[in-house]
């Protein structure tokens, strides 16, 4: 017997009610019915909860701009707001669509009606940081960023897109619920939130705080949509077990970016109080362990290459973004010597085969006059990964993962196996989108960098990421005055 | 006399220059754009500032053009550079940029560049190098590695030259500039240097003229005819005196015909008897005489002066770029006349020297009969 509180159309095929185009395919033995979350919520009680959590941001969003306190936070941290900034809203108003799309289709009244919910957090989660950081447009240019950054064909946009249109825009509800809700919230966000606002509070920045804490409570409900349709799917391992592979990949990539950067290079030193590696065993990888064995699923297959990039991707990536620091829109900083000396107690193993592209750049400084960024930058096009979109920079500087696959659609380059592991399942939906390289072969793009910057991904000299000291750190000794 | 600021003055000046010019700060950041490079590039001041012109350098160029700008920059050294840069009508132009560290009082304030469009000229050594490169048999393969070796060094040392004799006229114009600023209250000064500033911007137009016929007598094919040697002598005395050049006879008889290409054999007779005029005896008139001979398989054509000689250890000199043999403040000119003629002789598969004698000197080249002409040189 159907639940009565259930909404249900008897007189109606399931077939036409949720056609499997767009609702995911359907299996016969699951008892979608059975669906049950435990963080269920009513409209009315939500509105209310909600009420005092918008107070909360208003109150501090009040106090970080009146009182000027967002002035006292160091020049490095405002980047990773600005990183942050950028990436949260838009790829959130996506997940709105996700959402909407699983309260139409999702094959449960009780799941419908969670989602439902879940796109009204998802679009708050929207409106707060472009809220909170429009003010501080008139402070600082490059927080136009939050808003812009999405539409805009910047690298790490167009990474990101490729990203969330396939898992927010394109997924149905079922792949949608394991690949956002499941493996991105469940896996990452939810209690990832928790240590990113515990250094937001850390470095003094409230606002930052308020925002990742107040989104964190909405997730850890709306989460649990992800596991409430895997208890249905235990008959389905194998299928669930490929979602769960290639989701997590896709967004450990643009966690090492976010986080990973935020968290060993924009907090400044003396509040750092763990490495990004062991954020993500503290934060991540335990909880999401335990949630696949809970589940009966397996670690992906590719669990030693992501181990070995704990040490690795982030410093890669932020070795690339800081010799190509023009093509963001935040200003990125060169790591002291005391810095060098914490990173290196925390990966011993790595660190000395990454520093010395550090003591290049540092060797940069020391012969340019200050401000002149263009001395120590890259000026050739990146070369960029056909799955992730994302620069090839997996591995190490003297040895790069980086594959070269002839497919049916041209020859492929992938930064990484998982990478061409993900593009090989699902060939004909990712076939045929251009990366960077190739949109400017095909003369889409232009090729000349600065060109392809003010052109293409509409960043201009008061907006692109620039040194944050324009070179000029007190600990740098000048081969030139 | 209206008295300009000094800052309109110097864009005045600067605009009026024919080469492109450029400024930048002490940060590498562009800061001014003469005219010439804005109509060059079709695009407006805001556009170029900072690092905005970059985006017109093509993009195989980019990152050579900007990896090279900045290590000369961190090092405050002058540089000299070629790369494309797009035209206002959407076509790459080959430019060759030359960057000076402006030092003032022991403080580094930026650069200043100057820019001409050299695309002519590296078409007309690519087309040269084509040439080299049909050469098949073993003992032309071997010619060809020296005469390729002489290409790269010839390309080299002319680009030397001419960046530094577009530096001079430059780097004196901007004295004279600081001068005019300097002298702001005396009228009679500040005439001075503005006239003095014209006189080396005409300079450097005629550099660039010189430059764009020299490109010329590289690049364009040759239309060879039979000449009438008398009737294209008339026409370049004519328009030497024309000129307002100095008074001079000129005479010939007996002037067997040539072949050649029209255009560029005036051009030769131009700059020869144009030299011999420029570098007469004080208070002597200028006499010139022609005649030619028949010379192995070709006619040679002499054309002698009754001016100030030619040293005989500076016989070999004369030929080569941006050599004057007298010091540059009693005789005008900049040193590419004879070295565009002997280009011009050497397309055609001819040969050209100087002689010296008691009362001047004499210019004498050999254009190859018909025949050989056409069969080896006529492409």
């Amino acid at each position: 017997m159907p639940d009565k509180a259930k909404i249900n159309w008897p007189e109606i095929t399931d077939e036409s009610l949720f056609p499997e185009a767009v609702a995911g395919k359907n299996k016969p033995n699951v008892a979608w019915e059975k669906w049950e979350a435990a963080y269920k919520t009513t409209y009315y009680d939500y509105i209310k909860v909600q009420v005092e959590k918008e107070k909360s941001i208003i109150a501090v969003n009040d106090s970080m701009l009146r009182l000027g306190n967002y002035k006292k936070l160091s020049r490095q941290w405002l980047s990773a707001l600005k990183l942050h900034g950028a990436l949260l809203p838009l790829a959130e108003f996506a997940a709105v669509i996700g959402n909407m799309r699983a309260a139409r289709f999702a094959r449960d009244s009780n799941w419908r009606d969670m989602a439902l919910i879940g796109a009204l957090d998802e679009l708050r989660h929207t409106q707060i940081p472009l809220r909170l950081n429009h003010f501080l447009v008139r402070q600082d240019k490059q927080f136009d960023w939050t808003h812009k950054f999405y539409h805009s064909n910047n690298w790490i946009a167009i990474a990101a897109r490729h990203c969330f249109d396939e898992m927010l825009h394109a997924a149905n509800p079922i792949e949608f619920a394991i690949a956002t809700n499941f493996v991105f919230e469940n896996g990452f966000t939810n209690l990832q939130f928790i240590g990113l606002a515990a250094l937001g509070a850390e470095v003094g920045d409230g606002l930052f705080e308020e925002m990742v804490s107040s989104i964190q409570t909405d997730e850890a409900r709306h989460a649990q949509i992800g596991t409430a349709v895997l208890d249905l799917l235990a008959d389905d391992k194998e299928e669930v077990q490929r979602m769960v592979d290639k989701w997590f990949w896709r967004s450990w990539r643009l966690f090492a970016i976010a986080t990973g950067i935020s968290t060993d290079y924009f907090t400044p030193i003396e509040h750092r109080k763990t490495s990004f590696k062991e954020f993500m065993q503290e934060w991540v990888i335990r909880q999401f362990q335990t949630t696949l064995d809970r589940y009966g699923l397996k670690r992906p297959w590719y669990w030693n290459i992501f181990e070995e990039e704990l040490d690795y991707f982030h410093h890669m990536a932020y070795a690339s973004a800081y010799s190509y620091r023009a093509s963001t829109w935040f200003d990125q900083v060169l790591p002291s010597p005391q810095d060098l000396e914490w990173l290196r107690s925390k990966y011993p193993g790595s660190w000395p085969k990454i520093e010395p592209i550090w003591q290049h750049m540092i060797r940069g400084w020391q012969e340019a006059v200050p401000g002149l960024d263009f001395a120590v930058h890259g000026s050739a096009i990146m070369g960029f990964c056909n799955l992730c979109q994302v620069v090839l920079c997996g591995g190490t500087p003297q040895t790069n993962t980086t594959i070269v696959e002839e497919t049916k659609h041209g020859n492929h380059i992938f930064c990484s196996a998982p990478c061409q592991y993900i593009y090989n399942q699902e060939p004909e939906r990712y076939g045929s989108h251009a990366d960077l390289v190739t949109r400017v072969l095909e003369g889409k793009a232009p090729g000349n960098l600065l060109a392809m910057l003010t052109q293409y991904m509409n960043l201009h000299e008061d907006e692109w990421g620039k040194d944050v000291c324009s070179g000029d750190y007190p600990w740098l000794e000048r081969k030139q005055t | 006399m209206s008295t300009f600021d000094e800052n309109e003055r110097f864009r005045l000046m600067a605009d009026c220059s024919p080469v492109l010019l450029w400024l930048a700060n002490d940060q590498a950041h562009c800061t001014f754009f003469n005219k010439p490079w804005l109509e060059f590039t079709g695009r407006t001041m805001e556009q170029e500032y900072g690092y905005g012109w970059a985006e017109g350098v093509h993009f195989e160029d980019y990152s050579f053009c900007i990896d090279y700008f900045m290590q000369h920059f961190k090092k405050r050294q002058p540089f000299s550079m070629e790369y494309r840069l797009k035209r206002h009508d959407g076509e790459y132009r080959w430019i060759l940029d030359n960057g000076r560290p402006l030092i003032e009082n022991n403080i580094f304030r930026g650069y200043v560049g100057s820019c001409i469009d050299i695309t002519a000229l590296r078409e007309a050594q690519n087309a040269k190098i084509e040439q080299v490169k049909l050469l098949t048999t073993l003992a032309e393969r071997e010619q060809a590695s020296i005469a390729m070796a002489k290409l790269n060094e010839d390309l080299e040392s002319f680009s030397y030259s001419v960046s530094h004799n577009l530096q001079s006229p430059l780097a004196t114009s901007f004295n004279y500039l600081r001068f005019i600023r300097e002298n702001n209250n005396d009228a009679n000064a500040r005439e001075k240097w503005i006239q003095k500033t014209e006189e080396k911007m005409r300079e450097l137009e005629k550099i660039i003229y010189d430059l764009l016929n020299l490109s010329r007598s590289e690049r364009e094919p040759l239309r060879l005819e039979e000449i009438n040697l008398p009737f294209i002598i008339d026409g370049v005395a004519e328009g030497l005196r024309s000129s307002g050049i100095a008074e001079f006879d000129i005479n010939y008889t007996d002037l067997a015909p040539v072949f050649a290409d029209e255009g560029l054999l005036k051009q030769a007779l131009n700059n020869i008897i144009g030299n011999a005029i420029k570098y007469a005896k004080p208070d002597v008139r200028p006499q010139i005489k022609i005649r030619t001979h028949t010379y192995d398989g070709g006619i040679e054509v002499i054309i002698e002066d009754n001016g100030i000689g030619i040293h005989s250890d500076k016989l070999l000199e004369v030929f080569r770029p941006f050599k004057r043999l007298i010091p540059e403040r009693q005789k005008t000119g900049h040193g590419l006349g004879l070295y565009i003629v002997e280009k011009i002789m050497l397309r055609h598969g001819g040969k050209i020297w100087a002689e010296s004698h008691s009362s001047g000197s004499s210019i004498h080249f050999v254009l190859p009969e018909k025949k050989k002409a056409e069969g080896d040189h006529a492409r």
